[in-house]
C-alpha cells in the first residue's frame, strides 16, 4: 500500500512513468477542495455526472472543456492543474493527440493525467499505458470507487481500473 | 526359280508342238506354201518371239485378271482370235466369276457361273476343253460375242489347280483345227501354270496381308484399354482379315443366357441390334456353349440357324465362321464373320480367327482389369477431390468464421463503448439521486431509483459478458497470466460472496487447503468466473447453504462451489453451458443473469489450460468445479 497523504503543492515528486507517482517527503498542506481539476470530455451528461461525482468525493474546483482546442483557453483560466480527467473519444483532436500535445506544453510535465473512457478493451488501456497516461478509469464509473480512484491518482497513486 | 523354270518348260513344250506340228519357222510367219496349213484360216502363232513375249507377257502379270487380259490381248493379236472371254475360278464360292472378255463387249456377260449348271462349269470341273463347232447348234453356251460361230473352251490348269476357263471365240463356224487345239491347250496350259504361280503368290500375298493385318490388330489390341475402341477394332480386323463382308462380336452377358450384338463391322447399327442367339440352339450360341467354332456355308438352310443368324440372312449373309472367345476357359463371347456369296471357311481361315479371339480375350480382360483400375482410380480422384473441396471449403468457412468473428468483435466493442456512455450517466446520476446527493428522496422514490440502477448494472453486466464472449470467440481475449497465489483471491470472493447470502441466511463454508500453490493465471478472470459461480450458487439456493472447497489433485488445483440448491436435472446438464441459455428463464431473469456467465467461465477456464464441469441432483445442489493447470514457473 502506498502512503496515504495529500500532495503538496511544494512536494517534489517524481515521476515514474510506468507507474504514475512516487510520493517522496511529501508535505499536507492542502484539502483536496483545493485541487484544481481539468475535466475535457465532449458529452454533456457525462460531463455533469463527472462533476457531480467530484463534488461528491470533495472535489469542488474543475473546469471543464469539450474539445481538444478549448484546452488552452481553458487552462488559461485555472490557478494552476493538478489533475486532468481526458476523455479519449472526442471530435477532432482524440485524447491520446492531446495528451502529446501537453507533455510537450511544461505547465504539464508533472501533471497526472487520467484516461477516461467508455472504451475498456484491454487493447485501449496498453495503448493508454504506452502512449504515458498516469491513470485510467473506466466508464460507466464506479459510484462507489470514483471518489477514492481519483483521490488515490491526486496522491500519486497508479490508478487503472477500466471496470 | 521354279516359277521361271515351269515357264521355260512351258515355253519349250509349246517349242516343240510348234516343231512337231510344222508350224513353226524361224523368224518369219509360215507361208502357207511351204508348211501346208490344216486350214487356210488355222489360227497359228508367229514365231518363238512372239511365244516368248507371250511367256513374258504374261509372267509380268500379279494377278489373275492381268493375267488373263494379257492372254487374251496376246491371243486376240498374235493368233487374231476375235473374242475371248476368261472367267476365274473363285475357290471360296467354288464357283466361276470375275469374267475378262478381250475383243467386242459382249452384252448380258453373267458375272457369276455355277460350276454344275453350265458348259464353262463343265470345262471347268471335268478339266477337258470343250469345243463348238457351231454356236448356234450350242444354246446352252453362254458370254457369245455377237455374230460369233464357233468356240473353244479350254480349262486353265488341271482341275485340282484350276484357276480359269477360257472360250476362245471365232467369227467362222469350225474354225478350230486338230493342231492348233492342241497348241491352244498347250497355251492353257502354260496360262494356268502361270495362273496357279499368280494364286499362289496372291495366296502368299494374301496370307501376309492376313498376318500384317492379324500382327496390327494383336498391336491394337494389346494397346487399347479403351473397351469401345477394343471391341471395334476386334470386328473391324475379323473382317478385314478373312476378307468378308460383315463381321460380329457377340456378348455373352449372363451364364447360359443369350448372345447379344455387342460389336460389328459391315452391318448397319439396326440389323446388329436385332441379332440374338440363344445359348446352346443357335449356331453362334452352340459355339458359345461347345466353346469350339462352327462354320455355315449357307445359313439359309442351316439347322442351327437362329434369331441371330436369321437376321444375317435376310440381310443378305450367306456363309458364317463362328469362334468362341474365350479367356482361361472362361467366356467372353463369339466372334463371326460372314459372306453375302458361299464360302467354304478353311481351316486357315478358323485359326486365323481363333487367334484374333484369343488376343481379343486377352484384350477385353486387360481392358475390363484397366477399367476397374481406372473406376477405383476415379473413384479416388473423385474422394481426393471431394476432400480439397471439402477442405477449400473448411477453409473458407473458417476464414469467414474468423472473419465474422472479428467483425462481431468490432461490432459488439463499438456497442459496448456507445452503450457504457450513457449507461455512466444512467447508473451514477440514479446513485447520486438515490443516495441523497441531490436532496432528499423517499423510500418509494429510493425503491424506483434502486430498480433503475439495478436494471443499468444489469445492462453493464451483459455488455460485459458479451464483449468477453466476442473476445474469446475471435480468438482474441488475452489472458494476463502472472504468478498468483489463488488463496487471497479465494478469500476476497468468499467476503463478496458474503453479501449475496446474507439476505437469505444461507451458510457459507470454506474448505481450503492451506498448501496451495503459487498458479500462472490472470487474476482477474479467475476472481470472474469465482465470482460468477458464486453468485449462481447463491442465485438458485433458497436453504442451507454453499462450500467453497480448493484443493490440489494430479497436476491442477480444484476449485469447486456446491450448494444445496434446485439442481439440474440430467438432461440439462450439457445446457448449463450454452450461451444465453437460463434454465429457468423467469428465476435468472428475476435474479439478473444475462445467461452467459457459465460460457464465459467455462471458456476462462480452457483458456488457462484447465476444464469446468458439473454434478448436480434435482432438488439437493449443484457442485461446479473446475481445475487450473500447475505449471512450472521457469516456463
Amino acid at each position: 500500500m502506498k502512503l496515504l497523504v495529500s500532495i503538496g503543492a511544494e512536494s517534489t515528486p517524481h515521476r515514474n512513468s510506468n507507474t504514475g507517482w512516487i510520493i517522496e517527503n511529501a508535505i499536507v498542506t492542502e484539502q483536496p477542495a483545493d485541487k484544481y481539476i481539468l475535466i475535457v470530455e465532449d458529452d454533456p451528461r457525462n460531463a455533469l455526472v463527472t462533476q457531480a461525482m467530484l463534488k461528491i468525493a470533495g472535489l469542488t474546483k474543475h473546469y471543464l472543456c469539450s474539445a481538444g482546442t478549448q484546452v488552452n483557453d481553458t487552462v488559461a483560466t485555472m490557478p494552476r492543474v493538478d489533475l486532468v480527467l481526458l476523455d479519449l473519444q472526442l471530435p477532432g483532436e482524440n485524447g491520446f493527440e492531446i495528451l502529446k500535445r501537453l507533455r510537450r506544453d511544461g505547465r504539464f510535465v508533472s501533471v497526472p493525467i487520467v484516461a477516461v473512457t467508455a472504451q475498456v478493451m484491454f487493447s485501449e488501456v496498453k495503448r493508454a499505458t504506452e502512449a504515458g497516461f498516469d491513470g485510467f478509469i473506466g466508464k460507466p464509473f464506479s459510484f462507489d470507487r470514483f471518489g477514492s480512484q481519483i483521490h488515490r491518482i491526486l496522491q500519486g497513486e497508479p490508478v487503472w481500473e477500466p471496470r | 526359280m521354279s516359277h521361271l523354270n515351269k515357264i521355260l518348260n512351258s515355253l519349250a513344250a509349246i517349242g516343240a508342238t510348234l516343231v512337231a506340228t510344222g508350224l513353226f519357222r524361224m523368224g518369219k510367219r509360215a507361208p502357207a506354201a511351204v508348211v501346208k496349213p490344216l486350214r487356210s484360216e488355222d489360227l497359228l502363232p508367229t514365231s518363238v518371239t512372239a511365244l516368248t513375249d507371250l511367256a513374258q507377257h504374261l509372267a509380268a502379270q500379279t494377278d489373275l485378271d492381268g493375267l488373263f487380259r494379257a492372254a487374251g490381248e496376246w491371243l486376240h493379236r498374235e493368233y487374231g482370235i476375235q473374242a475371248i472371254v476368261t472367267y476365274r475360278y473363285q475357290p471360296a464360292t467354288n464357283d466361276l466369276g470375275h469374267p475378262i472378255t478381250t475383243g467386242p463387249s459382249i452384252g448380258g456377260l453373267p458375272l457369276r457361273l455355277r460350276l454344275g449348271s453350265s458348259i464353262y462349269g463343265q470345262v471347268a470341273t471335268t478339266g477337258t476343253p470343250y469345243l463348238v463347232e457351231s454356236i448356234e447348234r450350242e444354246p446352252r453356251l453362254q458370254g457369245i460375242a455377237l455374230g460369233m460361230q464357233s468356240a473353244y473352251l479350254l480349262p486353265l490348269g488341271p482341275t485340282d489347280k484350276l484357276v480359269g476357263v477360257m472360250c476362245l471365240q471365232s467369227v467362222r463356224s469350225s474354225a478350230f483345227s486338230q493342231p492348233s487345239q492342241a497348241m491352244l491347250r498347250r497355251i492353257a496350259t502354260l496360262i494356268g501354270t502361270l495362273g496357279q504361280t499368280t494364286v499362289r503368290y496372291l495366296n502368299g500375298q494374301e496370307t501376309i496381308r492376313r498376318f500384317a493385318r492379324f500382327q496390327q490388330a494383336a498391336l491394337n489390341l494389346s494397346t487399347r484399354l479403351d473397351s469401345n475402341l477394343l471391341l471395334r477394332e476386334i470386328a473391324e480386323a475379323a473382317r478385314d482379315m478373312l476378307g468378308t463382308n460383315t463381321s460380329i462380336l457377340l456378348d455373352y452377358p449372363q451364364e447360359e443366357g443369350d448372345l447379344f450384338a455387342l460389336a460389328w463391322s459391315g452391318i448397319s447399327d439396326q440389323t446388329a441390334r436385332g441379332i440374338r442367339a440363344r445359348y446352346r440352339e443357335d449356331l453362334e450360341g452352340l459355339v458359345a456353349w461347345a466353346k469350339r467354332p462352327a462354320r455355315s456355308s449357307d445359313l439359309r438352310t442351316d439347322q442351327r440357324t437362329g434369331l441371330g443368324t436369321q437376321v444375317l440372312a435376310a440381310a443378305g449373309m450367306i456363309s458364317e465362321l463362328a469362334v468362341p472367345v474365350l479367356f482361361a476357359d472362361r467366356l467372353f463371347g463369339v466372334l463371326a464373320v460372314q459372306t453375302d456369296v458361299p464360302r467354304d471357311f478353311t481351316d486357315e481361315d478358323m485359326s486365323l480367327l481363333m487367334a484374333l479371339a484369343s488376343h481379343a480375350s486377352l484384350a477385353l480382360r486387360n481392358a475390363q482389369l484397366f477399367e476397374r483400375l481406372d473406376q477405383a482410380n476415379q473413384q479416388l480422384e473423385r474422394t481426393v477431390s471431394d476432400l480439397v473441396i471439402a477442405n477449400q471449403q473448411a477453409d473458407i468457412a473458417r476464414l469467414s468464421a474468423v472473419e465474422s468473428s472479428q467483425l462481431k468483435t468490432e461490432f459488439v466493442n463499438n456497442m459496448s463503448h456507445e452503450l457504457r456512455t450513457p449507461l455512466n450517466a444512467v447508473i451514477n446520476f440514479t446513485r447520486i439521486v438515490m443516495d441523497g446527493h441531490a436532496g432528499a428522496v423517499s423510500t418509494e422514490q429510493v425503491g424506483f431509483l434502486t430498480h433503475v440502477h439495478d436494471s443499468g448494472q444489469h445492462l453493464l453486466g451483459l455488455i460485459n459478458d458479451i464483449l468477453d464472449l466476442a473476445k474469446i470467440e475471435a480468438g482474441k481475449m488475452e489472458l494476463r497470466p502472472e504468478p498468483t497465489d489463488l488463496m487471497p483471491i479465494l478469500k476476497g470472493v468468499l467476503a463478496t460472496a458474503i453479501g449475496l447470502t446474507r439476505h437469505k441466511q444461507l451458510s457459507l463454508t470454506e474448505q481450503l487447503d492451506e498448501q496451495l500453490p503459487t498458479l500462472v493465471i490472470d487474476p482477474m478472470r479467475v476472481r470472474q468466473v469465482l465470482l460468477n459461480l458464486l453468485s449462481n450458487a447463491a442465485k438458485f439456493t433458497d436453504q442451507g447453504g454453499i462450500t467453497l472447497k480448493a484443493y490440489c489433485r494430479e497436476n491442477t488445483v480444484v476449485v469447486a462451489v456446491s450448494d444445496t440448491g434446485i439442481g439440474i436435472a440430467p438432461e440439462d446438464m450439457t445446457k448449463v453451458f450454452e450461451e444465453f441459455r437460463q434454465l429457468d428463464g423467469s428465476l435468472a431473469r428475476s435474479e439478473g443473469g444475462t445467461g452467459l456467465g457459465m460460457s464465459i467461465s467455462r471458456r476462462f477456464v480452457q483458456l488457462h489450460g484447465g476444464d469446468m464441469w458439473i454434478e448436480s441432483e434435482i432438488g439437493k445442489g449443484t457442485t461446479v468445479s473446475f481445475s487450473l493447470p500447475i505449471r512450472d514457473m521457469l516456463q
